[in-house]
């Protein structure tokens, strides 16, 4: 008998092409990651422990960066702050989206329109929205404190409060969450009918096809849009930059504003690493406790 | 068939749908764009490059500034020499400033005529149209040893350059120019550029702080206009009588609050004799008592007399200076105002000298400089540029509103509007009484700034108390004043 011997993977011909291409197809953005993102990586570690100003050569000082920081109390204050505008607006964000996509999944007329309508707001630039929203929560003629004031509520100073300024920012996030619709809508059309139908079948309601069915076949989606936009907010300061710069009083000063100044304003640029090390740090914390929890909640159908 | 099932064949979000939504979505912006201010468009007709309008290189000039005027303007001024001589080759400068579209074209003029008389010497603009973003760059530029021949400066920016060793000093290039007159410059602003005995900065624009006045509210309400005879009290006296009115209707008093900017002591707490920080900026004085009677006293008329706008009501205003727009009677701003002033009909204004205290009258002189890093490789092309950029010829033939150059206030107040007894009130200011003393300038001055700004905006929200916020500012911007000592 004759035995067969198969080529080793890798050694024909067209394994090597397939690897040229492969290569050739993900190369431009292994280059773009290694020279954009994974130097700088590199570089803000290394320079953590450098005093820096860019005007002189850096200077090592060791650990002195991270005492330094956990002694700061405006780096305190601005965790306390990115923390309350983190679950605040993926809260209402992650419910309010939600909601929203269960209602545009509705078989209606104009539901194009509808949805192009509510997905408008996200390809409205960064500034146009701060400019947009600090009309909307302008304490004299803005829209929100007018509808209080129709409900006999005086309405506050938002954004000139050092108590609603984020409340008011937290209530401006929601305005772009566009994508986040797309994703949940995406999500429920992926529900096989067949669970609706067997729900029905087994005399359930509206509510318990809702949360027997809808809720645990979204959980791995609301998961999803949990992590992503709880690490979005921790990152985001532009529009708090544009809006109230961190004021009044260090109310809105989040940890990426913070960041930002010590860079950009100081220059100090071996302080402003060593926070972008402790925001890393935090996401990935705050990413692996809702890893840990979501073993609990989300229901993943096929394992 | 119950209507909340997904009806997926209706629902279905297929490429074509998607790509439907997309174009929908990118087109309201573009037609938004579209259907917005056309005056700007007007305005700015030539083609645009970075902000910057494309000028015809042979003859640059636009509407405001036609080349047919430049050119009559530059044969009809003497330009100054300097005894440094003329590159024997072809050599080329960058010059770096931070610039607004209208002055650019100006400056643009500048360099054409400049070439003309110095063919030997290229001249490469850089323009930043933002402050911030300038300083930005040419951080990052300096990081990396590159910086411009020539380049413009803030005055609270000099002394951390020159601290880090980044700057050229001019002292010799300055007296290779006899023509160079030093006394046309207002000698006690020229602190912010000069250390241990030599000059980094030579100024573009230079002013002092002076006090504004809303002519007409003053005669409505039968009230004197200000004059040098004014003292604080009589200001603050004065700013309550005329408050009048709520909502977006107000009339305050006087605008704005004064909060802990690097011109805090000379404008509010020297006249009583106090001071944010010590002279060298080594050591806060705010908690002393007499800045913190002048504090107390700023804060009563926010807080119990209502008359100066507070945080709410400046977001109720859309942090539009009040007093541009007719709702303020008094105002303290730099003499710069007066351009944009000039220009409006809404209402009658009046400047005059800030009020003084009981320790007197005191005023911060404010402006930029251009400086020569050290790096540069033809300085002393940089040197023939500065020369004449910043002679009195060269600031008479940019028509700017605040020149550094006293003998330039006159003719170019003259060609802007300018009413000449104001510019001859912002030149006798600055030869008598306007200086650098108080204004913070050293490395830390952001930081500072920064860090008591929000701990004083507290104190206006009425979170904390006058004592405890200034003690609360001295506790934490004690520590950064480390960064001042310069070795």
């Amino acid at each position: 008998m004759t035995a067969l011997t198969l080529p080793r993977r890798g050694h024909t011909t067209l394994a090597r092409r397939e690897a040229r291409r492969f290569y050739g197809f993900v190369s431009p953005w292994l280059i773009g990651f290694v020279l954009f993102s994974a130097g700088p990586i590199v570089a803000a570690i290394v320079i953590s422990f450098m005093d820096w100003n860019l005007l002189r050569s850096p200077e090592w000082v060791g650990l002195a960066n991270y005492r330094r920081m956990f002694g700061d109390p405006e780096f305190w204050e601005s965790i306390g702050n990115t923390f309350q505008y983190g679950v605040g607006s993926v809260a209402l964000g992650v419910t309010f989206t939600f909601l929203l996509a269960l209602l545009l999944n509705q078989p209606l007329r104009f539901q194009g329109l509808f949805r192009t309508v509510m997905y408008l707001p996200s390809v409205v630039s960064g500034l146009a929205t701060a400019l947009l929203w600090l009309n909307i929560l302008h304490p004299d003629y803005g829209l929100i404190n007018k509808l209080l004031a129709m409900a006999g509520i005086e309405g506050p100073g938002w954004l000139a409060s050092q108590e609603w300024a984020i409340p008011a920012l937290v209530l401006m996030s929601v305005w772009g969450a566009g994508n986040t619709m797309v994703i949940y809508l995406a999500g429920l059309q992926g529900i096989p009918k067949t669970l609706y139908e067997a729900a029905e079948i087994d005399g359930a309601g509206w509510w318990r096809r809702f949360w027997s069915v809808t809720v645990p076949m979204m959980s791995p989606v609301i998961f999803f849009n949990v992590v992503t936009g709880f690490i979005a907010s921790l990152q985001g300061y532009v529009l708090i930059l544009v809006m109230t710069e961190g004021g009044p009083g260090n109310a809105t000063m989040v940890l990426g504003l913070y960041i930002y100044r010590n860079a950009f304003v100081y220059f100090d640029m071996g302080y402003a690493a060593t926070l972008s090390w402790a925001m890393f740090a935090i996401v990935i914390a705050v990413t692996l406790v809702q890893f840990r929890l979501a073993r609990h909640w989300v229901h993943y159908e096929f394992k | 068939m119950d209507r909340n099932l997904p009806d997926l064949n209706r629902l279905q979000l297929n490429r074509r749908r998607m790509l439907a939504l997309a174009v929908a979505a990118a087109a309201v912006p573009v037609l938004g764009a579209c259907a917005g201010d056309t005056r700007k468009q007007k305005q700015a007709a030539a083609p645009v490059k970075s902000g910057v309008p494309t000028l015809d290189p042979n003859r640059p000039g636009n509407e405001t500034w036609p080349f047919e005027e430049a050119e009559a303007l530059n044969n009809s001024l003497t330009w100054p020499k300097t005894d440094v001589a003329d590159p024997a080759s072809k050599v080329s400068i960058t010059v770096a400033m931070t610039s607004d579209v209208i002055a650019e074209v100006r400056n643009t003029q500048f360099d054409f005529f400049f070439k003309k008389r110095h063919p030997n010497i290229e001249v490469k603009r850089e323009i930043s149209p933002s402050i911030d973003d300038f300083l930005t760059k040419y951080m990052a530029q300096a990081a990396g040893g590159v910086l411009p021949d020539v380049m413009y400066n803030h005055y609270s920016w000099t002394q951390n350059f020159i601290a880090n060793n980044v700057l050229h000093p001019l002292d010799d290039y300055v007296s290779k120019t006899p023509s160079f007159d030093m006394d046309d410059l207002p000698v006690k602003a020229l602190g912010y550029f000069q250390r241990d005995g030599k000059l980094y900065g030579l100024p573009t624009d230079m002013a002092p702080k002076l006090l504004f006045f809303n002519g007409d509210l003053f005669d409505k309400a039968g009230i004197k206009h200000p004059d040098e005879s004014w003292t604080v009290e009589k200001m603050m006296d004065t700013a309550r009588k005329l408050t009048s009115g709520s909502g977006a209707e107000k009339v305050y008093g006087f605008s704005p609050m004064p909060i802990p900017a690097p011109d805090l002591s000379p404008l509010f707490l020297m006249p009583y004799g106090g001071r944010f920080l010590n002279a060298d900026e080594s050591a806060v004085l705010i908690t002393e008592p007499a800045a913190a009677k002048a504090m107390g006293m700023w804060l009563d008329l926010l807080l119990k007399d209502k008359a100066v706008p507070s945080l709410a009501e400046l977001q109720l205003l859309e942090k539009v200076e009040p007093f541009k727009t007719g709702h303020a009677a008094m105002h303290i701003n730099g003499a710069w105002l007066m351009t944009e002033l000039s220009k409006q009909k809404a209402f009658k204004w009046g400047a005059t000298h800030v009020p003084k205290g009981p320790a007197g009258r005191f005023t911060p002189a404010v402006g930029s400089a251009l400086v020569m890093p050290a790096s540069s490789q033809n300085k002393d092309a940089a040197w023939i540029y500065m020369h004449e950029f910043l002679s009195s010829t060269g600031q008479q033939f940019r028509r700017i509103s605040a020149p550094a150059r006293q003998s330039a206030w006159e003719p170019n107040a003259e060609a802007l509007g300018i009413p000449q007894d104001v510019a001859k009130l912002v030149k006798e200011v600055l030869a008598d009484y306007a200086s650098t003393d108080g204004v913070m300038k050293l490395p830390a001055n952001k930081k500072v700034v920064n860090t008591a700004k929000p701990i004083w905006e507290r104190a206006m929200l009425g979170k904390t108390d006058l004592e405890s916020a200034l003690r609360e500012i001295a506790d934490k911007v004690t520590p950064l004043l480390a960064e001042n000592k310069i070795a």
